[in-house]
């Protein structure tokens, strides 16, 4: 007793062929850049027919979205780990300086005693890196 | 005065006048006896009172007829019970005819065990099967009074009689080329037979038959030539030739047929069936090549099939048959047409239950310590766990909505449990253990009927046939493939593929059989079911696919285990329509890569198969290469009037039937590629092909598709390969031509 | 052409009365009865029976998306059942008569499995008979809608099938057969 309801990959090609129009109409960059986003959504066959959506193009384009933003993670990642390589040299330099300025104030003795309160705050006050991305966010990205 | 007599049961059929005939081997003194059995049995017919009545009048008079009555008996499609009409025979030759008579004149009647086998009648009365060992009590006209079974279909390691096997083979194959002699061996003989134009051989095989008398006749095209032939030369030659242990019949001859089967067109030629002894035909022996002999007993004997027709069919009529013994077991109705339709569905619930197994896209590309985990035949497991079956509620999900188990459940429980002991057994056996290979072959006939239950139960002619059973089976194994993702994701495991009932992980550190004994335990925890481990992998390659190597394709990869075994699935090798040779080519360069340990050891393998790859590619140029060996097995599905564009198989058909040798859809039609018009020969027609003729063009095509559904996976791209292996160049060193697909 | 409503993409005018229609076409006009379910689900329930495994209902779906907020609901009103032998048919077509139907009825392929060679063509003609009997006691209450595929030339002598069923509805419609090629109209020169 045969399958009735299309296969996945029937509606995939379905929904592709329904954008030859749209494609055609694109230049020709946009053309091999409009196949490789829906390449994408082909990685993902199983599981949009697991979903059993009544429209399987909403699931490829999540597919997609999904594929679309792994990559970017996985850039950011790299920018980020060029970016911690620099922090952790930034860290150890400045580890090599508090080592310095310590030795420095515990043997200049009373000059550093006098001046401790000011000179305490303002060796304890911990420069913001200016770049806005945050390793918080990068541990909960899925 | 009765007499006790102990034997084991080979054959089996109708006797016109006295029920049924019996052949036996004697577990006493060897002997081979027949014996008759009396067999009354009824049908039952159902439908409205007025037709009824109409009907016994009909019949209340006949001569076979033992008796009428009214009784009322569980349709197992019914909720209540249905009153039917009881037809008693005399003998299942008349209860045969009756039917066909009454059909014809009441077509609108409901019948009831109408069709049924012998055999399977048999077994749902006494418990008897082909090669079940028995006693009897016969009476001193030779006619059985009394039989009981001695052992049952299910014993790991039955007694089996000693059977005497022939085989008879031409030396060559007759759709090829002249046969001249007939090759004859037996346990105890071998001998060649010319075929003089006197007919001295007739004599010889009819005196070999009466002195050796065989149990089984195994042979190699009988069927479609030998036996054919044997009988014409007998006829023209007056010289009596007895294939029959039965000498009172002639041989049984069954029509071919073509049929639609799993997605496949099969055909099947007219089949030479005999009596009192049992024809195997192994050009025709469906699953021959699976299980050969070994192998063909057990499904006579779990299936209850005759051994002659175990050997033909396919699985499903075997499961239909043991289905209908479960049902006759338990008293219930076997319908004769199946009415059942599909219960009604919104559209939204059919796009939600219309589905198959999950088939994921694999992580295509080269992996390392990576092992597989399969389970032991999961769609009949989840059938048997979730008591699925067209009678009972069905599950939702996995959990079973009914307490008794339903008569699909119930045949495969028996079978599934079969299955498992005898892999078990063999694990327990040491290398080189004398039963290891027949064990295997029987448990392969298990697991095949394991594989055709769950699509029989979606079958639209299976009598236990429902939809939403088959559905709720492949609802219950997207589930357990879930549930069994979830576990290994939360072991810490990457799941690099899945497909409908096997999973492929890998975890950092994980590269031995222990490594995995916790999440399979798990696994089996969570889902209720067997889960194995299949192997660990050193490395398994997934491949896109052809067309787009950007697509991951879910059943085509490569690999080896760490025993050294090396699996291949969805390449060329593994393809009926590859010729030999380049399926060849393709195994030898897998084998070198298989001898990798690490993946330092790698690139020297991958030097190896690349070498491989050149030879043979010289070879093919240089015309080495037979053209025997570069035979394609096409085949044609259709009418060849059907085809509006005509591919290579059909172009070779149409030569066929120009010779008046007709194709039927579903024949395979074996065909080389040659050069100029036609651009294709068929092989059998006998022409002479020299290595010239061929179109060495195609073949090289073929051999790179071949050569770099392997390489791939190492770098080496397709358009590389072929720009290399059709110019002269020079031949390059291996990581040059790397670094030249690197960019 | 694609902001039609589906109505005036359905091969009979809306709204359909209690009759026997029939449309006859290459593969049981699938697209076009697909289009008449989506009309009528719109609107109300359907019943649909399925003879030669036409009901593709992604394609239902897609088609109504344009012209109702909530595609569930009107999938919803599709009642559907599927038959893979003759006797199957018939007897999906009995029990829908034996309770009164108030809603359309639509039966896509309905030869389809009447054309299988396993089954005589006596007992796939008593079958049909039978089938087409119920058929118009329920037009009587509903609109029936049946679809048909061509007979091929293989099956030629299944022709009196499809004549017994266009003998028995009210209105007919058949797709227009291929022109023959240029090269068939060709005449010979001499």
């Amino acid at each position: 007793m045969g399958r009735t309801i299309a296969s996945i990959t029937q509606t995939w090609q379905e929904e592709e062929a329904a954008l030859n129009r749209f494609k055609r109409a694109l230049r020709k960059d946009d053309q091999l850049l409009l196949d490789e986003l829906l390449v994408l959504s082909r990685l993902h066959l199983a599981e949009a027919s697991y979903a059993s959506n009544l429209y399987p193009l909403d699931m490829y384009l999540i597919a997609i979205l999904l594929e679309v933003y792994k990559q970017l993670k996985t850039l950011q990642q790299r920018l980020y780990s060029h970016d911690q390589s620099k922090d952790q040299e930034r860290l150890e330099e400045e580890e090599v300086f508090l080592k310095l300025i310590t030795n420095y104030l515990e043997t200049s003795g009373e000059r550093a005693q006098e001046n401790t309160s000011e000179a305490g705050e303002e060796e304890l006050v911990v420069v913001e890196p200016e770049d806005d991305s945050s390793y918080t966010d990068f541990e909960e990205a899925p | 005065m009765n007499h006790t007599f102990t034997g084991w049961l080979l054959d089996l059929y109708l006797n016109q006048q006295e029920g049924l005939s019996l052949w036996f081997i004697s577990a006493d003194d060897d002997s081979r006896v027949c014996f008759r059995q009396h067999f009354p049995l009824s049908f039952y017919v159902s439908g409205p009172n007025e037709n009824l009545r109409m009907l016994w009048k009909r019949i209340s008079g006949h001569p076979d007829v033992l008796s009428l009555s009214r009784q009322r008996k569980q349709d197992v499609f019914e909720d209540k019970l249905v009153d039917v009409m009881a037809i008693e025979m005399e003998s299942p030759a008349s209860q045969v005819k009756l039917f066909r008579d009454i059909e014809q004149v009441y077509p609108d009647l409901t019948y009831y065990d109408a069709d049924i086998a012998i055999s399977t009648r048999y077994m749902a009365r006494f418990g008897i099967f082909p090669l079940a060992l028995c006693q009897l009590q016969v009476d001193e006209n030779g006619v059985i009074q009394s039989i009981q079974p001695l052992n049952d279909r299910w014993e790991l390691l039955p007694e089996l009689p000693p059977l005497r096997v022939l085989q008879v083979s031409p030396d060559a194959d007759p759709n090829r080329g002249a046969v001249k002699s007939l090759l004859i061996h037996s346990d105890r003989f071998e001998m060649r037979l010319a075929l003089d134009p006197q007919g001295s051989y007739l004599q010889t095989l009819d005196q070999t038959l009466t002195d050796y008398n065989p149990d089984i006749l195994v042979t190699d095209w009988g069927d479609s030539w030998l036996i054919p032939f044997l009988i014409k030369q007998s006829e023209a030659k007056g010289i009596p030739l007895q294939l029959n242990r039965d000498t009172s019949r002639p041989v049984r001859w069954q029509k071919e047929t073509t049929y639609f089967s799993y997605g496949h067109i099969i055909y099947r030629p007219e089949e030479a069936h005999l009596y009192g002894r049992c024809h195997i035909d192994r050009k025709s022996a469906m699953m021959w090549s699976d299980y050969s002999l070994a192998g063909t007993l057990e499904m006579a004997r779990v299936t209850t099939l005759p051994i002659e027709k175990a050997a033909r069919v396919s699985p499903g009529q075997g499961i239909s048959a043991m289905q209908v013994i479960t049902g006759l077991e338990k008293d219930l109705l076997v319908p004769y047409q199946k009415r059942q339709f599909e219960e009604f569905k919104t559209g939204l619930q059919l796009i939600q239950s219309d589905r198959g197994g999950m088939v994921y896209q694999p992580i295509t590309g080269l992996h390392t310590d990576v092992a597989q985990i399969d389970f032991i035949s999961m769609y009949p497991a989840i059938i048997i766990l979730g008591n699925i079956s067209p009678e009972v509620p069905l599950p939702d999900g996995l959990t079973p909505a009914h307490e008794d188990l339903g008569v699909v459940p119930l045949t495969l429980k028996p079978l599934y449990e079969k299955r498992v002991a005898i892999k078990q057994k063999i694990r327990t056996y040491p290398q080189n253990h004398p039963m290891t290979d027949t064990l295997k072959e029987r448990a392969q006939a298990l697991k095949w009927l394991l594989v055709v239950c769950f699509g029989f139960l979606g079958y639209k002619n299976a009598r236990y046939g429902r939809i939403e059973a088959h559905e709720a089976v492949t609802k219950g194994g997207r589930e357990v493939l879930l549930r069994a993702k979830d576990v290994a994701e939360e072991e810490g495991f990457e799941v690099l593929h899945m497909y409908v009932d096997a999973l492929w992980v890998k975890k950092k550190g994980s590269n031995k059989p222990e490594h995995f004994t916790e999440l399979i335990k798990k696994i089996n925890h969570r889902t209720g079911l067997t889960i194995n481990l299949d192997g660990v992998y050193r490395w398994v390659a997934f491949l896109p696919s052809k067309v787009d190597p950007r697509i991951p394709v879910a059943n085509r990869y490569f690999g080896v285990f760490q025993s050294g075994e090396v699996k291949v699935r969805g390449l060329e090798a593994r393809r009926r329509d590859t010729p030999l040779w380049i399926a060849a080519v393709q195994k030898e360069m897998i084998r070198f890569l298989g001898q990798a340990r690490s993946k330092d050891e790698l690139e020297d393998c991958i030097q190896q198969a690349f070498n491989c790859y050149q030879q043979s590619l010289r070879a093919l140029k240089a015309g080495l290469v037979a053209p025997d060996e570069l035979v394609i097995n096409g085949k044609v599905s259709y009418a060849l009037e059907a085809y509006k564009a005509s591919t290579a198989s059909v172009r070779a058909a149409r030569q066929m039937q120009a010779a008046g040798m007709p194709v039927k859809p579903g024949m395979r039609v074996r065909f080389v590629y040659t050069k100029g018009e036609p651009d294709v020969t068929a092989w059998d027609l006998g022409k002479r092909v020299d290595p010239a003729d061929l179109d060495s063009a195609k073949y090289i095509e073929l051999l790179i598709r071949a050569a770099s559904s392997v390489l791939s996976p190492f770098g080496v791209s397709v358009d590389i390969l072929r720009e290399w292996s059709l110019s002269d160049a020079l031949q390059l060193h291996l990581p040059a031509v790397l670094a030249l697909s690197q960019g | 052409m694609e902001y039609n409503r589906p109505d005036s993409l359905t091969l009979f005018e809306m709204p359909l009365p209690p009759k026997r229609f029939l449309a006859i076409g290459a593969h049981a006009l699938s697209e076009r009865m697909l289009q008449l379910i989506s009309a009528l689900a719109l609107r109300q329930h359907v019943t649909v029976l399925d003879c030669g495994n036409r009901s593709n209902m992604y394609a239902v779906a897609k088609l109504i998306r344009p012209y109702t907020p909530d595609p569930v609901s009107v999938m919803n009103n599709i009642r559907l059942s599927r038959a893979f032998t003759c006797y199957q048919v018939l007897a999906m077509i009995q029990a829908t008569a034996k309770y009164p139907l108030n809603e359309p009825l639509v039966l896509l392929d309905l030869l389809a499995t009447f054309l299988d060679e396993d089954v005589e063509l006596k007992d796939s003609q008593r079958l049909l008979t039978h089938s087409l009997n119920l058929l118009t006691q329920l037009s009587h209450q509903v609109p029936v809608v049946i679809s048909t595929r061509q007979i091929p030339v293989i099956a030629e002598n299944r022709i009196v099938l499809l004549e017994q069923l266009k003998a028995s509805v009210d209105i007919c419609w058949e797709e227009p057969l291929p022109l023959p090629t240029s090269q068939e109209l060709q005449l010979a020169l001499f």
